[in-house]
């Protein structure tokens, strides 16, 4: 139990979780049971940046994620989620430099309020609540501002409360999980309330950081089991900017979508490997933003 | 699902992948930033440059005099007025009379105008004595003209136009491909008679400020489309594509590493077979008679990152340019 305990903590230190439609791909965690979530995503992206000589951050990043749960009781689970970018950012003339930043970890509470099982079928109920450490990566330079931006547009402005410099987040959230072999639904609620902690190097003549920004992203996933090994999953989202935290320098959508292919590959119980292809249709990443990448989970 | 959208997914397809194999090789876009306590130095506004007596009427300060290169870098047309101060104390070393070496205290202003919109002033100035050691930094006009204010990043479609203005560093990535880091003032570039105020090799050569002065004026070789192909190539892509290329020890930085000069040089204007361009790149990125079949044809007449030349500040095409090298390659 111990060694579980250690191995947990140390997947806490490490970690976080997948990015979308939570919760995670096996949210069925054992009282005492642990697991690690990691993802990279690899995309390109023209997103709304709020400086006004630079209304777009423009370029190609990692956005990668690291994280850990650990259930302390089956319903009662809590969470550590680190969130990490390496990119290109594309200066005004075009030529690039290469830059990279951390987001905010985030550390969460998950409860399972209601678990209903019918035959084959199950309904799982959710909430959670998350709150960010606003260690955010920002600069004189506005590179890590910018880099952190991309990674925003490649996981369809959905995560605010990870890209945000300068912010400290507060994202309650709420999930409903239905799953008949072979198929299974997800849909979730999410709602980060980002409370600003500084400027963020932000420059003060040409920005207007707000005290309070507030933004709603409800989400969807279909997923089909294939085989004993594969599933397919087709997912979207819609991101609401209710409130922006900075506020905008040009006309920016307040709606963005974003559309996900996924391929799962099982391992047993214990451990699963997801191959996610990603794009936006709409809104302002729409057109400008493609990526792709891998999540994976192992359950301890 | 717009025409847009897929247009736009095939040319982000080939970043991503020209990007995944950026990571196994050098990435020639990818430029070192400048260091921000270099850039510091200079004043923040540019009525302190040095460039004006008083900006409010436009009346140059004295020393300074306007220039016009021969062959211009295309900007998407926007209007440009070039300046340069001189230290009256030390004149340019000539010695090589392709790559001039100005002394300490030299500035060069470039102002660039978007349809009468006076948007942005650059300058370069040199602070030591040394090749490299010139500071460089744009500043952006205020929406009353009143003066321009220093713009260390940049700027975005500045002044609701598309001018785009370079960040700091951004002006390395061309300037520091040659020796001399300017571009446009040269003995090639400064051979055609100037205005009677502004500045040309003779009136140079008639006031000193050349260390070897040339016998006479170089003149570009060919007919008026040789002459005006030589001369886009040498403007627009030669401070990347030439053999003469000063030593890096940073990341290369559009450093195109390939045998293509397109250089004008003083010594090899006998005739146009014997400039570098005919020498490198006819036959090679140039089919004779061929434009649709010639990479350096269709590189300048399109755009989209990585699938243009020059490849940096120009985000339309130069019309005039590509007919005038279509009519070139065509009579190769």
């Amino acid at each position: 139990m111990n060694g579980r305990i250690a191995l947990a903590a140390a997947a806490l230190i490490f970690a976080a979780r997948t990015a979308f439609a939570e919760p995670a791909i096996d949210p069925g965690l054992t009282s005492g049971g642990g697991q690690i979530e990691a993802q990279a995503h690899f995309g390109v992206a023209t997103t709304p940046f709020d400086v006004a000589p630079l209304p777009e951050a423009k370029g190609q990043a990692f956005a990668f994620l690291v994280g850990g749960r650990y259930a302390l009781s089956a319903p009662l689970s809590f969470e550590l989620r680190v969130p990490l970018v390496l990119g290109s950012v594309a200066q005004p003339a075009g030529s690039y430099v290469d830059a990279s930043a951390l987001g905010n970890p985030q550390i969460g509470a998950r409860y399972r309020f209601i678990q209903r099982r019918s035959g084959e079928a199950a309904l799982g109920l959710f909430g959670a609540v998350e709150l960010g450490i606003p260690l955010a990566s920002h600069a004189d330079d506005l590179m890590p501002n910018r880099v952190l931006a991309i990674a925003d547009g490649i996981e369809g402005r959905a995560h605010p409360e990870w890209f945000t410099p300068g912010v400290l987040p507060i994202t309650p959230s709420g999930a409903l999980r239905w799953a008949s072999a072979p198929w299974s639904l997800e849909t979730e609620l999410r709602l980060p309330l980002l409370v600003r902690v500084s400027e963020a190097n932000l420059p003060s003549m040409t920005t207007n950081t707000k005290t309070l920004g507030f933004a709603a992203i409800a989400s969807g996933e279909a997923r089909y089991r294939l085989s004993q090994r594969l599933s397919l999953a087709a997912g979207a989202h819609l991101f609401f900017d209710i409130a922006p935290s900075v506020a905008h320098v040009r006309d920016v959508s307040r709606v963005q979508d974003f559309e996900r292919l996924s391929l799962h590959i099982h391992f047993g119980s214990r451990a699963a490997l997801v191959i996610d292809l990603q794009t936006a249709i709409a809104g302002e990443l729409g057109g400008s933003m493609v990526a792709g990448g891998l999540r994976g989970v192992v359950n301890l | 699902m717009s025409f847009r959208f897929f247009e736009c997914l095939s040319a982000r397809f080939s970043i991503v992948i020209v990007t995944l194999l950026g990571v196994s090789c050098q990435r020639y876009w990818v430029c070192d930033e400048v260091d921000a306590s270099r850039t510091a130095q200079l004043p923040t506004r540019l009525s302190e440059t040095g460039l004006y007596a008083n900006i409010a009427t436009g009346e140059l300060a004295s020393g300074v005099f306007a220039y016009t290169p021969q062959f211009q870098l295309w900007s998407d047309g926007a209007e440009k007025q070039r300046w340069i101060l001189l230290p009256d104390d030390r004149p340019i070393d000539t010695s090589d009379m392709d790559e001039w070496l100005f002394p300490q205290g030299t500035k060069v202003w470039k102002q660039f105008s978007v349809a009468g919109v006076r948007v942005e002033t650059r300058l370069l100035e040199k602070r030591g004595p040394g090749a490299a050691d010139w500071l460089s930094l744009a500043y952006v006009w205020s929406p009353d003209a009143q003066d321009a204010l220093e713009a260390p990043l940049g700027a975005i479609d500045s002044h609701h136009t598309d001018h785009d203005v370079p960040a700091a560093g951004e002006c390395l990535a061309c300037h520091a491909g040659r020796r001399s880091f300017i571009l446009g003032f040269s003995a090639i570039q400064l051979a055609a008679s100037a205005a009677a105020d502004e500045l040309d090799l003779d009136t140079l050569v008639q006031r000193g400020q050349l260390s070897n002065p040339p016998a006479s004026p170089p003149v570009v070789p060919g007919n008026s489309v040789e002459v005006a192909a030589l001369g886009y190539l040498h403007a627009n892509c030669s401070h990347c594509h030439n053999q003469t290329r000063p030593e890096q020890s940073g990341a290369r930085c559009f450093d195109p590493n390939s045998d293509d000069d397109f250089t004008l040089k003083v010594s090899q204007l006998d005739d146009v077979l014997s400039t570098p361009t005919y020498r490198t790149v006819v036959g090679h990125a140039v089919k004779r008679g061929d434009p649709s079949d010639s990479k350096l044809y269709k590189l300048v007449n399109s755009r989209g990152l990585f699938r243009q030349m020059p490849p940096l500040a120009t985000e339309k095409v130069d019309s005039a340019a590509v007919a005038n090298l279509r009519v070139w390659i065509e009579g190769l």
